[in-house]
């Protein structure tokens, strides 16, 4: 019997290369992320950098004006002006001022609330995805059972418990985060650790810790960052929930929500002074879905190219 | 394809295989391998002896499911703990009992004296890390090397593979790359550390029909400048043809025949093993041809039939099939090999006859 020969093997030159791959570094991805993130992307990420470097900087800021003195040349209310863009208070407190102010709490309350989500929730997901077992089994149960419960209810009592402070009001609102973000985390993991190259990197001698930090964790933080900036969002749109019933930071420090709150007594007469920090708050919630949403998009489509 | 010379392991001076050099690299006897499924244990591997010397190439055909995966993974010791249900057979590198229970000492066989080179180049290489890390990595787990010296290596290697401009290269993703040169930098990865024994689970499936037979030159090239034991698993019985040294057929987890490649084609002994080779479609048919395709589908592995597990797609099948199990027994035209191994076995009580009866 003749000896099988594949079709079509005979025909190939073995010292030449047929391989064809496209020129190294016409791919990059840093030289098409402009254009293909579009300008809304780069319009948002304007937004949050100018937002949470006036509110870094607002005391430096020569247009933020005193948020905690009352102007006396103007009257009690009055709108939006030149000098004072969202107009003053019952207080002849500078609401545009006040609002810059009120993005530290309101950004360092979400951002922070996410890192601690990261790092324990995001990290439990990674163990729990890897490893398997009878540990995923209690975290995911417990996940499970944290998302069951009303969160802000359970945020809320916390807060009234403790009382208000930046660090209770992160750990409360942490009770949103941790379980959202193991979840994401845990998923992307276990894609991941299903891959061959998982098991390539076991078969040239890593260590189960080597693998999750070099080989899996660079993998699942790309959806986790997108997911992560959803979060922020809504972990600001709780603490705003959180502030308007009173529960968050005490004054004089505002926050967005409390300021809102604020002009509540007011809505009739005189709306800017809830309208200014809630478009403050609008905008920057848009601002942070819209790049988590772009970016989430673009990390689905490279990963269905891979 | 570049670089036929054997690549200066610099820096990789301490290594020195394990073990006895003169035993063969790989030797695995009764290997039983049992997975845990909700109906029972599927026998994924289930008595399986082999052996393979230096510079050799074993290939293991057989059918999707019928255990040549979880065979490799046996051999190697990397196994699903968690879904293992029984496993037995001991497996020995260069007379070194390999300790297949301990994976912090497996962790130094692994890569440095164990490689494996997998199907599917897309998923093997991590695609968020440039491959010269990933070819660097192993380097860095087993050796003393500086980060300029695994660089140096790892360039060293790529050109091996015969990677074109493989200095470029080094900072490349693997997303950037072609199939074929994914898998040429899988295999770099795999010999990175200049392993005694390369397991190639399916290289070539994955690939281009125009690019597999590359990828398989470049394995044959590097096993015998290596002179590395090769294990090359595949469904595809022309893969193996003119490549391997031995072949061993696997059906349902059991070996059912294993010969001398060249023997194994000219006279195959199994029933199993001459369907196979009659299902190949054959330049000299008139076209429309009937293709002669095996009747049936692979055994259950959970409850495989009694008697001899080919019986229910056997074309000679007798009633004695039925209830005999079949042992693996030295097969007609077998002369005593090395160390008085036979050098052909078959799993059948009615063999196929001498090679006067075949075309």
């Amino acid at each position: 019997m003749p000896e099988p020969v594949m079709p079509g093997y005979g025909a190939i030159d073995d010292g030449g290369d047929v391989d064809v791959a496209p020129d190294p570094g016409a791919m990059t991805p840093t030289r098409r992320l402009g254009g293909a993130l579009g300008l809304g992307f780069w319009l948002s990420v304007g937004w949050l950098v100018a937002i949470a470097t006036a509110a870094v900087f607002a005391d430096a800021l020569p247009f933020v004006g005193d948020p905690d003195s009352p102007i006396r040349d103007v009257a009690r209310k009055s709108g939006p002006s030149l000098e004072y863009p969202f107009g003053v208070d019952s207080n002849k407190f500078d609401v545009f001022a006040r609002s810059i102010y009120g993005a530290r709490v309101s950004l360092m309350v979400g951002f922070a609330t996410i890192l601690v989500g990261f790092v324990v929730g995001g990290g439990l997901g990674l163990l729990a995805g890897y490893f398997r077992g009878r540990l995923e089994t209690g975290l995911v149960a417990g996940a499970d059972a944290m998302l069951a419960f009303p969160q802000l209810v359970a945020a809320l009592a916390i807060v009234a418990f403790l009382g208000a402070s930046v660090v209770n009001l992160i750990l409360a609102l942490s009770l949103l985060a941790v379980p959202a973000l193991f979840r994401v985390t845990r998923a992307a993991t276990l894609a991941m650790a299903e891959r061959d190259f998982v098991t390539a990197a076991r078969m040239v001698g890593a260590t189960h810790r080597r693998i999750l930090w070099r080989e899996i964790l660079p993998n699942v933080v790309p959806p986790m960052l997108s997911f992560g900036l959803l979060a922020v969002a809504i972990v600001i749109v709780g603490e705003g929930a959180l502030a308007f019933l009173g529960l968050s930071v005490s004054a004089p420090t505002p926050s967005w929500g409390a300021l809102i709150e604020r002009g509540r007594d007011s809505l009739g007469d005189a709306a800017h002074i809830s309208l200014g920090p809630a478009f403050m708050m609008f905008l920057t919630l848009v601002a942070l879905n819209h790049v988590g949403d772009r970016l989430s998009r673009r990390f689905d489509i490279r990963e269905a190219a891979m | 394809m570049t670089g036929s010379a054997q690549p200066t392991l610099a820096g990789v001076d301490d290594h020195f295989p394990i073990g006895d050099p003169s035993a063969p690299v790989v030797e695995a006897d009764d290997l039983v391998t049992w997975l845990r499924t909700p109906r029972g244990p599927a026998r994924a591997v289930d008595g399986i002896s082999l052996r393979i010397a230096a510079g050799q190439t074993l290939g293991v055909v057989g059918e999707s499911g019928s255990g040549k995966t979880m065979l490799s993974r046996s051999v190697m010791g990397l196994l699903p703990r968690r879904i293992v249900e029984r496993l037995d057979g001991t497996v020995r590198y260069r007379g070194v009992e390999v300790p297949r229970h301990d994976e912090t000492a497996l962790r130094r066989l692994w890569g440095r004296e164990m490689a494996m080179v997998f199907q599917n180049p897309l998923t093997s290489l991590n695609p968020v890390v440039p491959i010269g890390r990933q070819i660097s990595e192993s380097l860095a787990h087993h050796y003393d090397m500086g980060r300029d010296e695994r660089r140096e290596h790892a360039l060293e290697l790529l050109r091996s593979v015969g990677l074109p401009e493989a200095e470029h290269r080094l900072g490349s993703f693997p997303h950037e790359l072609s199939g074929g040169m994914r898998q040429r930098v899988v295999i770099a990865i795999a010999l990175a550390c200049g392993p005694g024994l390369l397991i190639a689970d399916e290289p070539t499936t994955a690939l281009d029909v125009t690019v597999q037979r590359q990828i398989l030159d470049l394995l044959d090239q590097q096993r015998r400048e290596r002179s590395m034991a090769m294990m090359l698993i595949t469904h595809d019985l022309a893969v193996v043809a003119g490549r391997a040294d031995e072949v061993a057929v696997v059906y349902a987890g059991q070996v059912v025949e294993r010969a001398p490649a060249a023997e194994l084609f000219a006279s195959p002994r199994h029933p199993y093993t001459r369907a196979l080779l009659d299902s190949i479609p054959s330049p000299v048919q008139p076209s429309h041809a009937r293709l002669d395709a095996i009747a049936g589908r692979p055994p259950d592995l959970v409850a495989p039939p009694d008697g001899c597990r080919f019986a229910p797609r056997c074309a000679y099948v007798t009633d004695a099939c039925r209830v005999a199990v079949p042992e693996l027994v030295e097969a007609q035209g077998s002369v005593a090999g090395v160390g008085g191994r036979p050098t052909r076995e078959v799993r059948c009580i009615h063999p196929v006859a001498s090679s006067e009866g075949l075309s």
